[in-house]
Protein backbone atom coordinates (compact mmCIF):
# COMPACT_ATOMS: atom_id res chain seq x y z
CA UNK A 1 0.00 0.00 0.00
CA UNK A 2 1.39 3.46 -0.77
CA UNK A 3 1.98 5.99 2.31
CA UNK A 4 -0.44 8.40 0.72
CA UNK A 5 -3.37 6.16 -0.29
CA UNK A 6 -6.89 6.38 2.08
CA UNK A 7 -7.54 3.68 4.48
CA UNK A 8 -11.07 3.15 4.49
CA UNK A 9 -11.80 1.72 8.19
CA UNK A 10 -15.17 0.54 10.18
CA UNK A 11 -15.31 2.70 13.12
CA UNK A 12 -17.22 0.31 14.92
CA UNK A 13 -17.57 -2.57 17.39
CA UNK A 14 -13.94 -3.81 17.88
CA UNK A 15 -13.30 -6.33 15.66
CA UNK A 16 -15.38 -6.08 12.46
CA UNK A 17 -18.81 -4.92 11.84
CA UNK A 18 -19.69 -6.88 8.78
CA UNK A 19 -17.96 -10.15 10.67
CA UNK A 20 -21.08 -9.23 13.63
CA UNK A 21 -23.83 -9.17 10.78
CA UNK A 22 -23.15 -12.54 9.56
CA UNK A 23 -22.34 -14.35 13.01
CA UNK A 24 -25.54 -13.04 14.02
CA UNK A 25 -27.48 -14.06 11.33
CA UNK A 26 -25.58 -17.54 11.06
CA UNK A 27 -26.89 -17.55 15.06
CA UNK A 28 -30.37 -16.68 14.06
CA UNK A 29 -30.45 -19.56 11.17
CA UNK A 30 -29.03 -22.14 13.61
CA UNK A 31 -31.56 -21.54 16.47
CA UNK A 32 -34.65 -20.84 14.21
CA UNK A 33 -34.39 -23.67 11.64
CA UNK A 34 -37.36 -25.27 9.25
CA UNK A 35 -39.87 -27.46 11.22
CA UNK A 36 -38.68 -30.90 9.48
CA UNK A 37 -35.61 -32.25 10.30
CA UNK A 38 -34.59 -33.16 6.92
CA UNK A 39 -35.05 -29.07 6.38
CA UNK A 40 -33.15 -28.90 9.45
CA UNK A 41 -30.44 -30.63 9.79
CA UNK A 42 -28.53 -29.54 6.44
CA UNK A 43 -29.27 -25.55 7.34
CA UNK A 44 -27.64 -26.46 11.38
CA UNK A 45 -24.66 -28.44 9.55
CA UNK A 46 -23.78 -25.22 6.90
CA UNK A 47 -24.56 -22.06 9.32
CA UNK A 48 -23.01 -24.15 12.42
CA UNK A 49 -19.81 -24.59 10.04
CA UNK A 50 -20.10 -21.14 8.87
CA UNK A 51 -20.26 -20.02 12.78
CA UNK A 52 -17.24 -22.51 13.91
CA UNK A 53 -15.08 -21.69 10.79
CA UNK A 54 -14.73 -17.72 10.20
CA UNK A 55 -12.65 -17.99 7.29
CA UNK A 56 -15.46 -19.77 5.44
CA UNK A 57 -18.60 -17.16 7.10
CA UNK A 58 -17.47 -15.09 4.12
CA UNK A 59 -16.92 -17.52 1.35
CA UNK A 60 -20.32 -16.64 -0.74
CA UNK A 61 -20.86 -19.83 -1.34
CA UNK A 62 -21.96 -20.67 2.31
CA UNK A 63 -24.18 -18.38 1.76
CA UNK A 64 -25.55 -19.77 -1.50
CA UNK A 65 -25.64 -23.25 0.28
CA UNK A 66 -27.43 -21.54 2.73
CA UNK A 67 -29.59 -20.05 0.31
CA UNK A 68 -30.71 -22.85 -1.32
CA UNK A 69 -31.11 -24.85 1.87
CA UNK A 70 -33.82 -22.02 2.67
CA UNK A 71 -35.31 -21.75 -0.45
CA UNK A 72 -36.28 -25.72 -1.45
CA UNK A 73 -38.79 -26.06 1.23
CA UNK A 74 -40.42 -22.93 0.43
CA UNK A 75 -40.68 -24.26 -3.61
CA UNK A 76 -41.52 -27.42 -1.88
CA UNK A 77 -44.09 -26.03 0.72
CA UNK A 78 -45.62 -22.78 -1.75
CA UNK A 79 -47.07 -20.94 -1.03
CA UNK A 80 -47.45 -22.22 2.72
CA UNK A 81 -44.54 -21.54 4.60
CA UNK A 82 -44.87 -18.93 6.83
CA UNK A 83 -43.55 -15.46 6.23
CA UNK A 84 -40.47 -14.99 8.00
CA UNK A 85 -39.22 -18.37 5.73
CA UNK A 86 -39.29 -16.48 2.65
CA UNK A 87 -37.21 -13.45 4.80
CA UNK A 88 -34.92 -16.20 6.13
CA UNK A 89 -34.11 -17.28 2.41
CA UNK A 90 -33.91 -13.76 1.15
CA UNK A 91 -31.31 -12.74 4.07
CA UNK A 92 -29.04 -15.59 2.90
CA UNK A 93 -29.25 -14.71 -0.72
CA UNK A 94 -28.54 -10.82 0.20
CA UNK A 95 -25.32 -11.95 1.94
CA UNK A 96 -24.59 -14.40 -0.91
CA UNK A 97 -24.77 -11.62 -3.27
CA UNK A 98 -23.23 -8.91 -1.26
CA UNK A 99 -19.99 -10.33 -0.52
CA UNK A 100 -18.40 -9.95 -3.63
CA UNK A 101 -18.76 -6.52 -3.74
CA UNK A 102 -16.43 -4.38 -4.16
CA UNK A 103 -17.46 -3.06 -0.23
CA UNK A 104 -18.96 -6.02 0.95
CA UNK A 105 -20.38 -4.33 4.48
CA UNK A 106 -22.09 -1.44 2.70
CA UNK A 107 -23.75 -3.91 -0.06
CA UNK A 108 -24.96 -5.97 3.07
CA UNK A 109 -26.22 -3.02 4.96
CA UNK A 110 -27.90 -1.43 1.77
CA UNK A 111 -29.27 -4.81 1.65
CA UNK A 112 -30.56 -5.05 5.26
CA UNK A 113 -32.07 -2.06 5.04
CA UNK A 114 -34.20 -2.74 1.88
CA UNK A 115 -34.92 -5.96 3.51
CA UNK A 116 -36.24 -4.40 6.18
CA UNK A 117 -37.88 -1.37 4.73
CA UNK A 118 -40.02 -3.35 2.43
CA UNK A 119 -40.88 -6.08 4.71
CA UNK A 120 -42.72 -3.33 6.70
CA UNK A 121 -43.85 -1.50 3.64
CA UNK A 122 -46.34 -4.74 3.13
CA UNK A 123 -47.12 -5.30 6.12
CA UNK A 124 -48.33 -1.76 6.92
CA UNK A 125 -50.34 -2.01 3.33
CA UNK A 126 -52.39 -4.85 4.20
CA UNK A 127 -53.24 -3.55 7.05
CA UNK A 128 -54.11 -0.27 6.30
CA UNK A 129 -55.33 -0.66 2.50
CA UNK A 130 -56.21 -4.27 1.90
CA UNK A 131 -57.26 -5.95 4.70
CA UNK A 132 -61.44 -5.22 5.63
CA UNK A 133 -61.31 -5.96 9.01
CA UNK A 134 -57.94 -4.41 10.22
CA UNK A 135 -58.67 -0.69 10.27
CA UNK A 136 -62.42 -1.34 12.31
CA UNK A 137 -60.70 -3.04 15.00
CA UNK A 138 -62.11 -6.46 14.78
CA UNK A 139 -58.99 -8.20 14.13
CA UNK A 140 -57.23 -7.46 17.49
CA UNK A 141 -60.29 -7.61 19.24
CA UNK A 142 -60.78 -11.22 17.51
CA UNK A 143 -57.03 -12.06 18.01
CA UNK A 144 -57.05 -10.69 21.56
CA UNK A 145 -59.78 -13.61 22.69
CA UNK A 146 -58.91 -16.57 20.44
CA UNK A 147 -55.19 -16.34 20.01
CA UNK A 148 -54.08 -18.14 23.15
CA UNK A 149 -50.54 -15.83 23.00
CA UNK A 150 -52.58 -12.56 23.62
CA UNK A 151 -54.40 -14.11 26.48
CA UNK A 152 -52.22 -12.60 29.42
CA UNK A 153 -52.74 -9.26 27.51
CA UNK A 154 -56.20 -9.24 27.09
CA UNK A 155 -56.91 -10.14 31.21
CA UNK A 156 -54.38 -7.71 32.00
CA UNK A 157 -55.02 -4.51 30.00
CA UNK A 158 -58.37 -5.66 28.19
CA UNK A 159 -59.70 -6.47 31.36
CA UNK A 160 -61.84 -9.62 30.32
CA UNK A 161 -61.74 -12.46 32.60
CA UNK A 162 -61.32 -15.96 32.19
CA UNK A 163 -64.74 -17.19 32.09
CA UNK A 164 -65.77 -14.84 29.29
CA UNK A 165 -62.36 -16.55 27.13
CA UNK A 166 -63.43 -19.48 27.88
CA UNK A 167 -67.54 -18.80 26.62
CA UNK A 168 -66.04 -16.75 23.86
CA UNK A 169 -63.55 -19.79 22.93
CA UNK A 170 -66.34 -22.33 23.58
CA UNK A 171 -68.84 -20.32 21.09
CA UNK A 172 -66.17 -19.78 18.29
CA UNK A 173 -65.46 -23.58 18.27
CA UNK A 174 -69.02 -24.58 18.11
CA UNK A 175 -69.43 -21.88 14.93
CA UNK A 176 -66.01 -23.37 13.45
CA UNK A 177 -67.00 -27.05 13.88
CA UNK A 178 -70.98 -26.57 12.83
CA UNK A 179 -70.95 -28.48 9.36
CA UNK A 180 -74.03 -25.47 8.59
CA UNK A 181 -72.46 -23.09 5.60
CA UNK A 182 -75.22 -20.60 7.56
CA UNK A 183 -75.06 -18.31 10.67
CA UNK A 184 -75.45 -20.08 13.74
CA UNK A 185 -79.11 -20.20 14.86
CA UNK A 186 -78.18 -20.06 18.36
CA UNK A 187 -78.79 -16.51 20.35
CA UNK A 188 -76.83 -15.64 22.10
CA UNK A 189 -74.10 -17.67 19.79
CA UNK A 190 -71.30 -17.56 23.19
CA UNK A 191 -73.50 -17.91 26.10
CA UNK A 192 -71.61 -16.25 28.80
CA UNK A 193 -69.21 -14.40 26.69
CA UNK A 194 -68.99 -10.04 27.77
CA UNK A 195 -66.68 -7.94 25.80
CA UNK A 196 -65.58 -4.83 28.09
CA UNK A 197 -65.25 -1.39 26.90
CA UNK A 198 -61.56 -1.78 28.36
CA UNK A 199 -60.72 -4.89 25.36
CA UNK A 200 -62.25 -2.46 22.75
CA UNK A 201 -59.79 0.52 24.29
CA UNK A 202 -56.77 -2.23 24.23
CA UNK A 203 -57.69 -3.15 20.31
CA UNK A 204 -58.06 0.09 19.49
CA UNK A 205 -54.59 1.10 20.68
CA UNK A 206 -52.90 -2.05 19.32
CA UNK A 207 -54.55 -0.95 15.53
CA UNK A 208 -53.10 2.37 15.49
CA UNK A 209 -49.96 1.54 16.71
CA UNK A 210 -49.11 -1.77 14.93
CA UNK A 211 -50.07 0.34 11.86
CA UNK A 212 -48.41 3.38 12.29
CA UNK A 213 -45.79 1.94 13.83
CA UNK A 214 -44.53 -0.47 10.54
CA UNK A 215 -45.92 2.56 8.46
CA UNK A 216 -42.81 4.56 10.46
CA UNK A 217 -40.14 2.56 10.06
CA UNK A 218 -41.20 1.24 6.22
CA UNK A 219 -40.80 5.03 5.79
CA UNK A 220 -37.65 5.29 7.66
CA UNK A 221 -35.62 2.41 6.19
CA UNK A 222 -36.86 3.17 2.52
CA UNK A 223 -36.21 7.24 2.97
CA UNK A 224 -32.88 8.16 0.75
CA UNK A 225 -29.87 7.72 3.15
CA UNK A 226 -29.27 11.01 2.89
CA UNK A 227 -32.62 12.36 4.44
CA UNK A 228 -33.65 12.90 8.35
CA UNK A 229 -35.31 10.11 8.61
CA UNK A 230 -32.51 7.48 8.67
CA UNK A 231 -31.82 8.61 12.46
CA UNK A 232 -35.38 7.37 13.78
CA UNK A 233 -34.58 3.96 12.80
CA UNK A 234 -32.74 2.12 15.04
CA UNK A 235 -35.05 2.89 17.25
CA UNK A 236 -37.91 2.51 15.64
CA UNK A 237 -36.88 -1.29 14.87
CA UNK A 238 -35.28 -1.12 18.71
CA UNK A 239 -38.77 -0.35 19.70
CA UNK A 240 -41.11 -2.10 17.54
CA UNK A 241 -38.97 -5.47 19.00
CA UNK A 242 -39.06 -4.72 22.52
CA UNK A 243 -43.05 -3.72 22.32
CA UNK A 244 -44.40 -5.50 19.83
CA UNK A 245 -42.52 -9.20 20.78
CA UNK A 246 -43.39 -8.95 24.59
CA UNK A 247 -46.84 -10.59 23.68
CA UNK A 248 -46.65 -11.75 19.79
CA UNK A 249 -43.93 -14.21 20.33
CA UNK A 250 -43.25 -14.90 17.15
CA UNK A 251 -39.45 -15.57 17.86
CA UNK A 252 -38.04 -16.20 14.11
CA UNK A 253 -39.82 -13.06 12.70
CA UNK A 254 -38.21 -10.89 15.72
CA UNK A 255 -34.66 -12.45 15.62
CA UNK A 256 -34.64 -12.25 11.82
CA UNK A 257 -35.63 -8.71 12.19
CA UNK A 258 -32.91 -7.85 14.97
CA UNK A 259 -29.89 -9.63 12.87
CA UNK A 260 -30.79 -7.59 9.18
CA UNK A 261 -30.89 -4.35 12.05
CA UNK A 262 -27.55 -5.11 13.17
CA UNK A 263 -26.79 -5.76 9.44
CA UNK A 264 -28.06 -2.11 8.23
CA UNK A 265 -26.10 -0.16 10.73
CA UNK A 266 -23.71 2.54 9.66
CA UNK A 267 -20.02 2.76 10.45
CA UNK A 268 -20.89 5.61 13.07
CA UNK A 269 -23.30 3.68 15.10
CA UNK A 270 -20.72 2.09 17.13
CA UNK A 271 -22.44 0.69 20.07
CA UNK A 272 -26.31 -0.23 17.96
CA UNK A 273 -25.76 -3.64 16.97
CA UNK A 274 -25.15 -4.70 20.53
CA UNK A 275 -28.44 -3.04 20.99
CA UNK A 276 -29.64 -5.46 18.56
CA UNK A 277 -28.31 -8.56 20.21
CA UNK A 278 -30.02 -7.47 23.34
CA UNK A 279 -33.15 -7.15 21.92
CA UNK A 280 -32.54 -10.66 20.10
CA UNK A 281 -32.17 -11.61 23.73
CA UNK A 282 -35.03 -10.04 25.08
CA UNK A 283 -37.29 -11.72 22.51
CA UNK A 284 -36.51 -15.08 23.72
CA UNK A 285 -36.31 -14.06 27.45
CA UNK A 286 -39.73 -12.57 26.41
CA UNK A 287 -40.61 -16.68 25.04
CA UNK A 288 -39.21 -18.44 27.72
CA UNK A 289 -40.31 -16.78 30.88
CA UNK A 290 -43.84 -16.86 32.00
CA UNK A 291 -43.59 -13.40 33.26
CA UNK A 292 -47.41 -12.12 31.75
CA UNK A 293 -49.05 -15.32 33.54
CA UNK A 294 -47.07 -15.00 36.46
CA UNK A 295 -48.32 -11.12 36.33
CA UNK A 296 -51.86 -12.19 35.39
CA UNK A 297 -51.60 -14.55 38.57
CA UNK A 298 -50.03 -12.35 40.72
CA UNK A 299 -52.72 -9.23 40.33
CA UNK A 300 -55.43 -11.85 40.03
CA UNK A 301 -58.34 -10.91 42.92
CA UNK A 302 -58.42 -13.14 46.20
CA UNK B 1 -0.89 7.01 7.20
CA UNK B 2 -4.05 8.91 6.54
CA UNK B 3 -7.37 7.87 7.78
CA UNK B 4 -10.88 8.53 6.45
CA UNK B 5 -13.97 7.02 7.45
CA UNK B 6 -16.12 5.50 5.30
CA UNK B 7 -18.79 6.62 3.69
CA UNK B 8 -22.46 6.21 5.10
CA UNK B 9 -24.75 4.09 2.88
CA UNK B 10 -24.61 2.91 -0.89
CA UNK B 11 -26.96 3.68 -2.95
CA UNK B 12 -28.70 1.33 -5.03
CA UNK B 13 -26.88 3.17 -8.36
CA UNK B 14 -23.59 2.11 -6.73
CA UNK B 15 -24.44 -1.29 -6.45
CA UNK B 16 -23.90 -4.11 -8.97
CA UNK B 17 -27.44 -5.40 -10.07
CA UNK B 18 -26.89 -8.93 -8.60
CA UNK B 19 -26.46 -7.34 -5.06
CA UNK B 20 -29.91 -5.77 -5.37
CA UNK B 21 -31.11 -9.15 -6.12
CA UNK B 22 -33.25 -10.22 -2.58
CA UNK B 23 -35.01 -6.88 -2.13
CA UNK B 24 -36.29 -7.12 -5.53
CA UNK B 25 -36.91 -10.67 -4.84
CA UNK B 26 -38.78 -9.68 -1.94
CA UNK B 27 -40.89 -6.96 -3.43
CA UNK B 28 -41.82 -9.40 -6.68
CA UNK B 29 -42.80 -12.33 -4.32
CA UNK B 30 -44.79 -9.83 -2.13
CA UNK B 31 -46.96 -8.05 -5.41
CA UNK B 32 -47.38 -12.04 -6.74
CA UNK B 33 -49.23 -12.76 -3.35
CA UNK B 34 -51.45 -9.59 -2.99
CA UNK B 35 -52.45 -10.79 -6.57
CA UNK B 36 -53.36 -14.34 -5.65
CA UNK B 37 -54.74 -13.38 -2.49
CA UNK B 38 -57.42 -11.32 -4.71
CA UNK B 39 -57.66 -13.58 -7.22
CA UNK B 40 -57.57 -17.06 -6.04
CA UNK B 41 -58.43 -16.51 -2.49
CA UNK B 42 -54.90 -17.45 -1.25
CA UNK B 43 -54.93 -16.78 1.92
CA UNK B 44 -53.34 -12.95 3.62
CA UNK B 45 -50.97 -14.75 6.25
CA UNK B 46 -49.50 -17.04 3.59
CA UNK B 47 -47.26 -16.71 0.67
CA UNK B 48 -44.46 -14.75 1.33
CA UNK B 49 -46.51 -11.12 1.23
CA UNK B 50 -46.54 -10.51 4.99
CA UNK B 51 -50.20 -10.14 5.51
CA UNK B 52 -49.80 -12.11 8.47
CA UNK B 53 -51.47 -9.78 11.50
CA UNK B 54 -53.42 -7.82 9.79
CA UNK B 55 -56.71 -10.14 9.21
CA UNK B 56 -58.61 -12.89 10.64
CA UNK B 57 -59.03 -14.33 7.04
CA UNK B 58 -56.43 -17.69 7.44
CA UNK B 59 -56.57 -20.87 7.57
CA UNK B 60 -57.65 -21.52 11.10
CA UNK B 61 -60.80 -19.68 10.55
CA UNK B 62 -61.72 -20.94 7.02
CA UNK B 63 -63.80 -24.04 6.52
CA UNK B 64 -64.07 -26.42 3.56
CA UNK B 65 -67.09 -28.05 2.92
CA UNK B 66 -67.74 -31.14 0.57
CA UNK B 67 -71.20 -31.76 -0.87
CA UNK B 68 -71.44 -34.86 -3.16
CA UNK B 69 -74.95 -34.09 -5.71
CA UNK B 70 -76.79 -37.66 -5.25
CA UNK B 71 -79.34 -38.75 -7.43
CA UNK B 72 -81.82 -38.37 -3.89
CA UNK B 73 -80.54 -35.00 -3.24
CA UNK B 74 -77.20 -33.14 -1.72
CA UNK B 75 -75.43 -34.63 1.26
CA UNK B 76 -72.48 -33.08 3.11
CA UNK B 77 -69.39 -35.66 2.85
CA UNK B 78 -66.84 -35.63 5.76
CA UNK B 79 -62.99 -35.41 4.91
CA UNK B 80 -61.10 -38.04 6.92
CA UNK B 81 -58.30 -36.98 8.97
CA UNK B 82 -55.87 -38.75 6.00
CA UNK B 83 -56.69 -35.93 3.79
CA UNK B 84 -55.60 -33.01 6.05
CA UNK B 85 -53.05 -32.06 4.10
CA UNK B 86 -55.00 -31.76 0.78
CA UNK B 87 -57.94 -29.84 2.93
CA UNK B 88 -55.40 -27.09 4.36
CA UNK B 89 -54.27 -26.58 0.69
CA UNK B 90 -57.46 -26.26 -0.47
CA UNK B 91 -58.56 -23.86 2.49
CA UNK B 92 -55.50 -21.69 2.30
CA UNK B 93 -55.06 -21.82 -0.78
CA UNK B 94 -58.38 -22.67 -3.31
CA UNK B 95 -57.81 -22.91 -6.94
CA UNK B 96 -59.06 -24.71 -9.05
CA UNK B 97 -55.98 -28.13 -8.92
CA UNK B 98 -56.54 -27.93 -4.92
CA UNK B 99 -59.86 -27.82 -5.03
CA UNK B 100 -60.18 -31.13 -7.58
CA UNK B 101 -57.38 -32.92 -5.98
CA UNK B 102 -59.68 -33.13 -2.67
CA UNK B 103 -62.88 -34.10 -4.65
CA UNK B 104 -60.60 -36.82 -6.52
CA UNK B 105 -59.86 -38.74 -3.86
CA UNK B 106 -63.67 -37.91 -1.82
CA UNK B 107 -65.74 -39.27 -4.86
CA UNK B 108 -64.60 -43.17 -3.37
CA UNK B 109 -66.83 -41.94 -0.45
CA UNK B 110 -69.33 -41.19 -2.77
CA UNK B 111 -69.62 -43.67 -5.58
CA UNK B 112 -73.36 -42.52 -6.52
CA UNK B 113 -72.52 -38.86 -7.05
CA UNK B 114 -73.06 -37.47 -9.85
CA UNK B 115 -70.72 -34.44 -8.83
CA UNK B 116 -68.83 -32.99 -5.77
CA UNK B 117 -69.21 -29.06 -5.09
CA UNK B 118 -66.48 -28.29 -2.88
CA UNK B 119 -66.95 -24.40 -0.88
CA UNK B 120 -64.50 -22.95 0.91
CA UNK B 121 -65.89 -20.79 2.98
CA UNK B 122 -64.20 -17.56 5.14
CA UNK B 123 -65.43 -16.43 8.70
CA UNK B 124 -66.45 -12.62 8.91
CA UNK B 125 -67.01 -11.76 12.73
CA UNK B 126 -69.33 -8.51 13.37
CA UNK B 127 -67.65 -5.81 14.34
CA UNK B 128 -69.89 -4.62 17.17
CA UNK B 129 -71.26 -7.89 18.20
CA UNK B 130 -68.16 -10.15 17.30
CA UNK B 131 -70.99 -13.28 16.31
CA UNK B 132 -69.01 -15.00 13.49
CA UNK B 133 -70.59 -15.62 10.03
CA UNK B 134 -69.34 -17.62 6.77
CA UNK B 135 -68.71 -16.19 3.66
CA UNK B 136 -68.43 -17.93 0.67
CA UNK B 137 -64.92 -17.15 -0.81
CA UNK B 138 -64.75 -20.30 -3.53
CA UNK B 139 -66.94 -23.62 -5.22
CA UNK B 140 -66.44 -25.46 -7.57
CA UNK B 141 -68.01 -28.44 -9.32
CA UNK B 142 -66.41 -31.98 -10.62
CA UNK B 143 -68.19 -34.46 -12.30
CA UNK B 144 -67.55 -37.52 -11.21
CA UNK B 145 -64.94 -39.33 -13.25
CA UNK B 146 -66.34 -41.71 -16.12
Amino acid sequence: MSAGAPVVRARGLPGDSLELALRFALLVLVLDPPLHWFQRVPIWAVASAGLLLPGLMRRPGLWLCLCGLTTWPLLWGWPFSDNHDYLRALLCLGVATSLPAPDPRRALAWNARWLIGLTFAFAALWKGLLSPDYLDGSFFRVTLLSDGRFHDLAVLLGGVTEASLSAFDAGLHAFLSADSASAPVSSPWAPGFVEPAALRRLAALLTAFTLLGEAAIALAFLWPPAGRLRRWRNGLLLGFGVASYSFATVRGFGWLLMALGAAQCENRERRTPLLYVGVFVLIEVYRSVPWSHALVTLLAPG
Amino acid sequence: MQEREASPEPTSGSLPLAARLSPLLLAGLACLQIALAFQVGLSPWKGGGFGMFSTNDHGAFRAVRVVALEPGGERVLHVPSEWVRLRRRAREWPTRRALGALAEVLFRAAPRARALRVEVWRTVFDAESLQPHRRLLVARRFEAPS
